[in-house]
């Protein structure tokens, strides 16, 4: 017999995981905004190059945040999704799954 | 106005005013060289009897008047040089605001804590697979989390260190036009005295003999300017590869946030 509180895993979707997810997000937005052009590298031999893998490295780290705000919210839906699946089987009111399902919505 | 403003603003005044005073010697050198050299003729016509032809004088002042101006314009050539290194600029500032920020998501990174104990959801559920897969998915994140810091510091270190190379490079840009302009200045000086010590008739051959020198000097202490400009910017290219290499040895292209399977992603 599966032992789970459904509770308990709304919350670590709500209270963890979504929330890590958006701070994953706003990192990423944080480098989004940043405002560094080529000039502020000075046109000096060889700050070409640095900016330049400046740049990739600053894009590479970037992508890695976006993909890790997906996974991080992924786990956060899988944690509702599998609420409402043991909310279904103990035959929670149709009101309280679909609170949940409106959590996942929201995500 | 930022450090490096008022270093490359320095730079540019001095390197003014060292070409003020070099325009200002070419432009009266000839006539005064030429002036003195007549005038040392005819004090030594008066005082040895040796007369000296024309030819003879005309050839002499050509040959000091002739290594004054080259030594003069190879100035020119160097402050143009020592100009354009002090376009390079850039900006430490802006460099440095930026590398906070992203210490800043570094510092929050750490900050995360994903710890599988405080997961109450983890703790309570015992559902065989589905809770195994929970729990991969929740060391995987712990592990993925712990690369952002380490990542943020290395762009971090890299702004901060050219950062730090551009102000270092300008000090040492501004050392070097400071003893460069003295150089400069010193020529002139020597030029310009040396005329007028002629004129007075007190310093007999000497002058002659000395403006050569001071022309060969100048070019021994130009040979020297150029050495000094390109060991900075030399430097500043090898600090510069050093901190590229840093970037390069971030190996961006392992950075990959691993999909654990409990996950749903879009």
């Amino acid at each position: 017999m599966a032992d789970c509180d459904e509770e308990a895993l709304r919350e670590d979707a709500n209270g963890s995981w979504q929330p890590w997810s958006l701070q994953v997000q706003k990192w990423g937005e944080i480098i989004d905004d940043l405002e560094l052009d080529r000039r502020a590298f000075s046109v000096a031999p060889g700050s070409n190059e640095l900016f330049s893998t400046f740049n990739t490295a600053l894009r590479s780290v970037r992508t890695y945040l976006s993909e890790g705000e997906e996974v991080l919210e992924g786990i956060a839906r899988a944690l509702l999704d599998s609420a409402i699946e043991y909310m279904e089987m103990e035959g929670y009111a149709a009101d309280e799954i679909a609170r949940v399902e409106r959590e996942i919505a929201a995500l | 106005m930022s450090y490096v403003d008022v270093l490359r603003e320095q730079i540019i005044l001095q390197l003014d005013e060292a070409e003020i005073r070099v325009r200002d010697a070419i432009r009266v050198a000839p006539g005064l060289i030429r002036r003195a050299v007549e005038a040392a003729a005819n004090h030594y016509l008066g005082t040895v009897a040796a007369l000296i032809p024309d030819a003879a004088v005309d050839w002499l002042a050509d040959q000091i008047t002739s290594a004054a101006l080259a030594a003069l314009q190879d100035c020119l050539v160097r402050i143009a040089v020592l100009r354009e290194a002090a376009a390079y600029l850039g900006s430490p500032d802006d460099l440095r605001a930026v590398a906070e920020k992203l210490g800043g998501i570094g510092g929050s990174a750490t900050a995360m804590d994903i710890n599988k104990d405080a997961l109450d959801g983890l703790m309570s559920w015992d559902d065989g697979e589905p809770t195994r897969r929970y729990e991969v998915a929740v060391e995987n994140q712990v592990d993925d989390v712990a690369k952002v810091a380490p990542a943020m510091s290395s762009l971090r270190d890299a702004l901060r260190t050219h950062a730090d190379d551009i102000e270092n490079y300008y000090l040492e840009l501004l050392a070097l036009v400071t003893g460069a302009v003295a150089a400069i200045l010193g020529v002139v000086a020597a030029i310009l005295s040396l005329i007028a010590g002629a004129l007075t008739f007190e310093t007999g051959v000497g002058p002659v003999i000395g403006i050569i020198a001071a022309a060969l000097s100048l070019v021994t202490a130009m040979l020297g300017v150029v050495v000094s400009g390109i060991a900075a910017v030399q430097l500043f290219m090898n600090s510069t590869q050093g901190t590229s290499n840093k970037l390069d040895a971030l190996q961006i292209d392992m950075l990959e946030w691993r999909k654990p399977s409990f996950a749903q992603i879009k």
